[in-house]
C-alpha cells in the first residue's frame, strides 16, 4: 500500500479508537441520558481536543517509523549493491542519504492525485456530517432527549471522518479517475 | 450515457527505453508523487492533461505515443 494509503488507514484506526473510547466515556458516566447540556458540551469539547493532539500525535509517530523503515530498505539495497561493487568507485553514505531523502520528500509530497483523492473524500464526510444534523433535528422534533440528539451530532464528525478515511484506502489501493 | 473510454498507457516501456529511468527520476521530472507514477502504470489513474503533457514532454514524445485509449488502438491494429 502507498503512503497516502497507509497514513488513511492509520488515521481511520486511530479516530475509530478515539470514537469507541468515547463512546464508553459517555455511557458509562450517563451522557446520553444526562439533563444538563453544559456537562455534555464540556465533554464533547475535552473530547474533541484530546481527539485533535492524539491524532497529530499518531501522524508524527507514523512519519518518524516511515522514515525508518525507508532508511532500513534503503540499507539493505545498499548492501546489496556494495557487494557487487568491490572496487569502491561509488560513495555510498552520500548516495543513501540522498536517495533517502528524495523517497521521502516524493512520499509526502502533495500532488494531482492526492488533491483528487481529498477532493472526493470531503464530499463524503460532509454528507455523513449532514445526516448526522438532520437525524438530530428528527430526534429533537420528535421529542427525544437534547443529549441524545447532540451525542448524534457529535459523533457524525467521527464517522464522517473514518468513512472518509477508508474511502482514501479504497482509492489508494483500487486506483481514481478524473470522470 | 457514452461508454468510457479505457486509456492504457506506455510509460513503463519508456521509461526503460530512457536508459532505465527510474519512477522517481519521473516523479521529480514532472513535479509529481512517486505513487501517482506508480498508480499511473499500474492504469489505476488517469492523470489530468497537465500532467500527461509534462511525462510526454519528458520522454520527448507526443502525448498519443504516451497515452492511448481503447478506440485509437483499435484504429491501430486495423
Amino acid at each position: 500500500m502507498t503512503f497516502a494509503g497507509v497514513r488513511a488507514l492509520i488515521s481511520a484506526i486511530t479516530v475509530a479508537t478515539l470514537t469507541l473510547i468515547y463512546l464508553i466515556y459517555a455511557y458509562a458516566t450517563g451522557l446520553f441520558t444526562s439533563v444538563s447540556i453544559q456537562a455534555v458540551a464540556v465533554t464533547m469539547l475535552i473530547a474533541g481536543g484530546i481527539s485533535i493532539v492524539t491524532a497529530i500525535l499518531v501522524q508524527i509517530v507514523f512519519f518518524i517509523v516511515f522514515s525508518i523503515r525507508t532508511t532500513i530498505h534503503d540499507a539493505i539495497e545498499q548492501q546489496a549493491c556494495r557487494s557487487t561493487n568491490s572496487a569502491g568507485t561509488v560513495n555510498f553514505r552520500d548516495e543513501s542519504s540522498r536517495n533517502i531523502a528524495r523517497i521521502l520528500s516524493s512520499s509526502t509530497s502533495e500532488d494531482e492525485m492526492t488533491r483528487l483523492v481529498a477532493q472526493k473524500v470531503k464530499q463524503v464526510a460532509l454528507l455523513v456530517v449532514g445526516f448526522g444534523f438532520i437525524a438530530a433535528l428528527v430526534i429533537f422534533a420528535l421529542g427525544g432527549s437534547p443529549a441524545v440528539a447532540l451525542q448524534i451530532q457529535f459523533l457524525s464528525f467521527p464517522i464522517g471522518a473514518i468513512a472518509a478515511e477508508i474511502l482514501a484506502v479504497k482509492y489508494s489501493r483500487n486506483g481514481i479517475g478524473h470522470a | 450515457m457514452p461508454k468510457r473510454l479505457a486509456i492504457t498507457n506506455n510509460i513503463r516501456r519508456l521509461r526503460f527505453f530512457a536508459n532505465e529511468m527510474t519512477q522517481l527520476d519521473l516523479a521529480e521530472c514532472v513535479g509529481c508523487s512517486r505513487q501517482t507514477i506508480m498508480a499511473l502504470e499500474a492504469g489505476k489513474y488517469t492523470p489530468s492533461l497537465d500532467l500527461a503533457f509534462r511525462i510526454a514532454d519528458v520522454f520527448g514524445v507526443s502525448i498519443t505515443e504516451v497515452f492511448v485509449h481503447e478506440s485509437a488502438k483499435d484504429t491501430q491494429d486495423t
